[in-house]
């Protein structure tokens, strides 16, 4: 018997220690997802260029634009601001504005609840070329 | 007596005769050699009859009387007196031998004393002397001496059977130097071949005389033709011949031997005794017939289709030919080589290959490379979907879905480069391909030309730039679709038809296989040469671009976003710049 209430408490615990941690993270994950599911870069690549020239290179104004949409579209909360804030980054992590040198682009992502960041998802995303 | 050898070589007379000498009687007859002799002095001499022409003078003298007349006193004629008188004729003989009459032809007066004058007396008398000279002349003769004995001499001849007759002259069992040939041959760069066909045979032999030179060619069903001359004819349609054997022969009846032929130029009672070189000619009953015959096959490959893979080179039958080198015959093959490059093609990925097919060519009859109107297309495995339907193959090459035709770039006399007869245009941002003729070199109507296609495929505004250049067109760009069946790492089929080329008109079908390493643009699961990738968040950026949205935004934003357009190729937006544009009226401040 002593041995059954032992497995009954430590199960006991795991599930109230789930629970805790899947509610405090939830809202994290929902603001994750929207930014995961895009591939804004994918839609955005220079495919002219990759085709003519085996390139990565991003088109920006595409980049941005998609993102921005993507962004909203997949966003669950109604009634909170958003922020967004992007960089252009070269490959060893410069800001850049070139659009030949840019390798990867940087956004940050604020969920604002009465003026106050909720949440913030951050991600780098690049278009990398690199051959198997 | 000498006894002739007989004379056998040409030009001569042929007789057996034997000199006879000193024969009593003119004819001689021996049983053997008989004929008509010729007198001659055997002894003695003889001196023909001479005679002379003399001259001589004989001295006279003459007086006459005269008297006085007595009644006159004067002197009168007293009659002649003596007178030599010399006669008219004088017989001649001399020591020498001469003799005969000579006769007076003159009589001068040499001396007449005065008559006499004055008075006289009765009975004077006068004598009055008078000296002359007679003259004489005459043909003297002398007789002949003749002492002469007489014999005869000359030849005997023998009767002799007539010499003519065969002879070996030298010589050999026959040669002739030519050519058998058959081969391919244009009489335009726009006309088809045709075959041409040659026995130019000619008689090298040594031979005394040749005759009935006979030339032929036989083709069963296509050629049949024989002559007394070279052939030299044509064939229009080659394939009339393909397969079939060609027999070349070329034959002439020759001798070694001749014949001199003589005539008989004197005879006598017993036959002919003399023959006389008449002419000289060929002896053809010793006639022998030298022959070359030689079968050559028909075995070009005439607007066949070849195909063809790899790094090679396609050698075609043009012809064959036989040289006839005295009694031998070598025999050698024409072709026309085109050196071809179908090498297989590894890319690191779906870019493009160059459609720039080089083919090199000689020929073993040094004609330059011909390429007549033909099937020049390219198959590529797959196209963009824009592209298909204008592309779509309706040749008879069951090769792909796919076909693009080709023309001919560049020719010399020993090569030609096929590029494609369109050329292909991508635009830079969206990677949109179109294609206009190689001939439209307009910057403009090639740009428009990418907005009409760009709009009219994806109903959207085309925002964009042609990124490629006419002279960069002579491509193919692998389809980068999403959904494209093309896998990395796959051999594709990649297949060129390339007609009519050379003597032959022969059609290439290369297949240059192709495959890709990676996909280009894809998703990270199938490692594509180019790929989205989450990188490690840099902590210290300072954010460049910065804007805030407000619930009414984001949901003009989603209301935005919800009418997305096609992807192209499967991921990369169409509708990005128009989308842009409405983005920026609903946040003035979004930048790039």
């Amino acid at each position: 018997m002593a041995s059954w209430y032992k497995y009954a408490i430590f199960f006991a615990i795991f599930i109230v220690a789930f629970v805790t941690v899947a509610s405090i993270t939830l809202r994290q994950e929902s603001n994750l997802a929207a930014t995961q599911e895009v591939s804004p870069t994918m839609q955005s690549a220079k495919v002219g260029e990759a085709r003519e020239n085996a390139t990565n290179a991003l088109d920006k104004k595409a980049l941005v634009a998609n993102f921005i949409m993507e962004t909203v579209k997949t966003h669950k909360h109604q009634g909170e601001e958003v922020t967004v804030d992007y960089v252009f980054l070269d490959k060893n992590g410069n800001v850049t504005e070139n659009e030949d040198d840019i390798e990867s682009v940087q956004f940050k992502v604020n969920i604002l609840d009465d003026g106050k960041i909720a949440s913030t998802s951050v991600q780098r995303i690049s278009l990398i070329k690199k051959e198997e | 007596m000498f006894v002739s050898t007989y004379a056998s070589s040409a030009f001569a007379v042929v007789e057996n005769k034997k000199w006879i000498d000193a024969h009593t009687s003119p004819y001689y007859d021996d049983g053997t050699y008989s004929g008509w002799l010729s007198e001659y002095v055997y002894s003695g001499y003889y001196t023909p009859a001479q005679s002379k022409t003399v001259y001589n003078t004989r001295p006279g003298e003459a007086r006459v009387f005269y008297k006085c007349d007595e009644v006159t006193g004067s002197w009168v004629f007293d009659g002649d007196g003596w007178n030599t008188n010399e006669p008219y004729v004088l017989d001649y003989r001399d020591y020498e031998g001469y003799s005969g009459t000579l006769y007076r032809y003159l009589t001068t007066e040499d001396y007449v004393a005065p008559y006499p004058t004055g008075a006289c007396r009765p009975g004077q008398t006068y004598t009055q002397r008078k000296y002359y000279t007679a003259y004489y002349s005459g043909v003297v003769t002398k007789p002949a001496v003749d002492t002469r004995v007489y014999r005869y001499r000359g030849y005997a001849y023998a009767v002799v059977s007539d010499p003519s007759g065969s002879h070996y002259a030298g010589g050999n069992s026959g040669g002739a130097n030519g050519e058998f040939t058959w081969k391919l041959e244009k009489t335009s760069d726009t006309s088809e071949s045709q075959i041409r066909l040659i026995n130019n045979a000619w008689i090298t032999g040594n031979h005394y005389a040749t005759r009935n030179p006979r030339y032929s060619i036989q083709s069963s069903g296509v050629v049949s033709q024989t002559s007394s001359s070279p052939i030299n004819t044509v064939v229009n349609n080659p394939n009339d011949l393909k397969g079939k054997d060609i027999t070349f022969r070329f034959s002439y009846e020759y001798t070694n031997y001749y014949e001199d032929i003589y005539y008989c130029s004197e005879r006598n009672n017993k036959g002919c005794i003399s023959w006389s070189f008449s002419h000289r000619i060929p002896d053809w009953s010793r006639a022998e017939t030298a022959t070359w015959s030689q079968t050559l096959k028909a075995d070009h490959q005439y607007k066949e289709t070849i195909d063809v893979s790899g790094d090679t080179t396609k050698q075609l039958i043009i012809g064959r030919t036989a040289k006839l080198n005295g009694k031998s015959i070598s025999t050698n093959d024409l072709k026309e080589k085109f050196q071809i490059d179908a090498s297989d093609t590894t890319l690191q990925s779906q870019n493009w290959i160059p459609i720039n097919e080089t083919l090199k060519y000689s020929s073993d009859l040094n004609n330059k490379l011909y390429v007549r109107d033909g099937e020049k297309w390219y198959f590529p495995y797959d196209m963009d979907d824009n592209l298909r339907e204008k592309y779509k193959n309706k040749t008879n090459y069951a090769l792909s879905n796919y076909a693009i035709p080709l023309r001919v770039g560049s020719q010399s006399n020993s090569s030609v480069t096929f590029n494609t007869a369109d050329n292909f245009y991508l635009t830079e941002n969206t990677g949109f391909q179109f294609s206009l003729p190689v001939n439209q070199m307009s910057q403009a109507v090639i740009n428009q030309t990418a907005k009409k296609e760009y709009e009219a495929y994806t109903d959207e505004t085309y925002d964009d730039q042609v990124l490629t250049t006419p002279s960069k067109g002579s491509r193919y760009y692998f389809n980068i679709d999403g959904n494209g069946e093309q896998k990395p790492n796959t051999w594709y089929n990649n297949h060129y038809v390339l007609g009519k080329l050379g003597l032959s008109e022969i059609t290439f079908k290369l297949n240059e296989k192709v495959r890709f390493k990676q996909y280009l643009l894809g998703s990270p699961m199938d490692k594509p040469l180019v790929n989205e990738q989450q990188e490690s968040v840099l902590r210290n950026v300072s954010y460049t671009h910065s804007i805030k949205l407000s619930p009414d935004q984001i949901k003009s934003i989603k209301e935005l976003a919800k009418n997305r357009g096609d992807l192209l190729f499967g991921f990369r937006s169409t509708d990005i710049y128009e989308k842009y544009n409405q983005l920026q009226q609903i946040l003035p401040s979004v930048s790039y």
